[in-house]
């Protein structure tokens, strides 16, 4: 699975929250885990790599972390803030 | 056909705010979130680094409820001058829908060099478009004036018109935004004669200034807009002569350059 971050996409933390914009100049607020998730992706990283990452860091199978990057990312693309081929 | 990116370079309160106006009137205009953009002149000229966004505090503001907002513009900025490819990538996502020109009118672009000019217009046709540059310029004396006032209006300077005036006309910051024969090099350094629009603001409102850059930019002449004026102060108090010649005399090497480049100039400024 190739992922592709928008260029016009950027976040950064706004109070206790990260917030991210999308290229269609929408704002979406990241609950940490998202925004642990899109910082990861945002410098590259693959969704496996995420997710053991997130095995590492909370009580998760990598199933589970898996299919939560997935979905992640599902949403992610379809705000158009990344876009998902192979 | 390729897409136009109108680059405005100033000078600053040389009526580029009401440029921005006509020309977003035109339905195959778009300038997007903002008039200036502020991502070449923060990155790139000394002055102008407080335009740079470093600072979650700049990303956001307050409402009158006292909650804070993300801004849409500040995130942008902030995208642009820290992730390359963003800038030219956004204004691509303008292009399209019969919008066939859109532009940034940054008046501290007059600052530039000419190789981060030369940097701009390669990235931007670099994603398609055609580059094209205006330049508007105002009576030196008159745009020190003018932006001793606004130094005002900001509350970063106070006192009379005068007094802000004599301050400030000789600073770094004055001058290099008067020095439109550096300007003019560095624009001809880098593109040629026919893709750029050099104004003078004092014709700006009259139906030959209006008709030629109608020309340049292609939209459709509209002479309703002579009478228009957008961000103009009223002007109350009167400057001293002598403060007046010595401005002037400051700016001795720009009147002449223009009025060879610009003869009517020589009638139009200082009159």
């Amino acid at each position: 699975m190739n992922i592709l971050v928008s260029p016009l996409a950027v976040s950064a933390p706004v109070g206790s929250t990260t917030i991210l914009l999308t290229p269609d100049m929408r704002f979406l607020e990241l609950e940490q885990v998202g925004a642990e998730i899109w910082e990861l992706l945002s410098a590259g990283a693959l969704v496996d790599e995420i997710a053991h990452e997130l095995t590492a860091r909370y009580e998760v199978s990598f199933e589970v972390a898996t299919d939560d990057v997935s979905r992640f990312i599902g949403y992610l693309a379809e705000e158009g803030v990344v876009t998902v081929s192979g | 056909m390729r897409p136009n990116f109108y680059l405005g370079v100033g000078a600053q309160k040389s009526g580029t705010t009401w440029l921005h106006a006509y020309l977003s009137q035109f339905p195959n205009f778009d300038f997007g979130l903002m008039k200036d953009y502020h991502v070449w002149d923060a990155l790139y000229v000394p002055d102008c680094r407080s335009f740079r966004i470093t600072d979650a505090e700049q990303l956001v503001w307050t409402d009158s409820s006292g909650r804070v907002n993300p801004s849409t513009a500040a995130f942008l900025r902030y995208n642009m001058q820290r992730q390359a490819g963003a800038y030219e990538h956004y204004f691509c996502t303008l292009a399209k829908d019969g919008v066939d020109s859109t532009g940034d009118l940054t008046p501290d672009y007059a600052c530039l060099d000419a190789s981060v000019l030369g940097q701009v217009r390669s990235s931007l046709e670099g994603v398609g478009f055609d580059v094209r540059v205006v330049f508007v310029m105002r009576d030196p004396v008159q745009r020190c004036l003018s932006a001793a006032r606004m130094y005002k209006r900001l509350g970063w300077a106070s006192g009379s018109d005068a007094d802000v005036l004599q301050s400030y006309y000789r600073t770094r910051t004055f001058s290099t935004r008067t020095d439109y024969a550096a300007t003019l090099t560095t624009i001809d350094e880098v593109f040629a004669p026919d893709e750029v629009h050099c104004a003078i603001y004092e014709e700006l409102f009259t139906p030959s200034g209006l008709e030629g850059l109608s020309e340049f930019c292609g939209v459709e002449n509209n002479e309703d807009w002579l009478a228009t004026r957008v961000n103009a102060a009223t002007v109350t108090e009167a400057i001293p002569e002598r403060l007046r010649a010595q401005v002037a005399d400051h700016y001795a090497d720009v009147y002449a350059f223009c009025q060879e480049r610009f003869p009517q100039t020589h009638s139009l400024w200082l009159a």
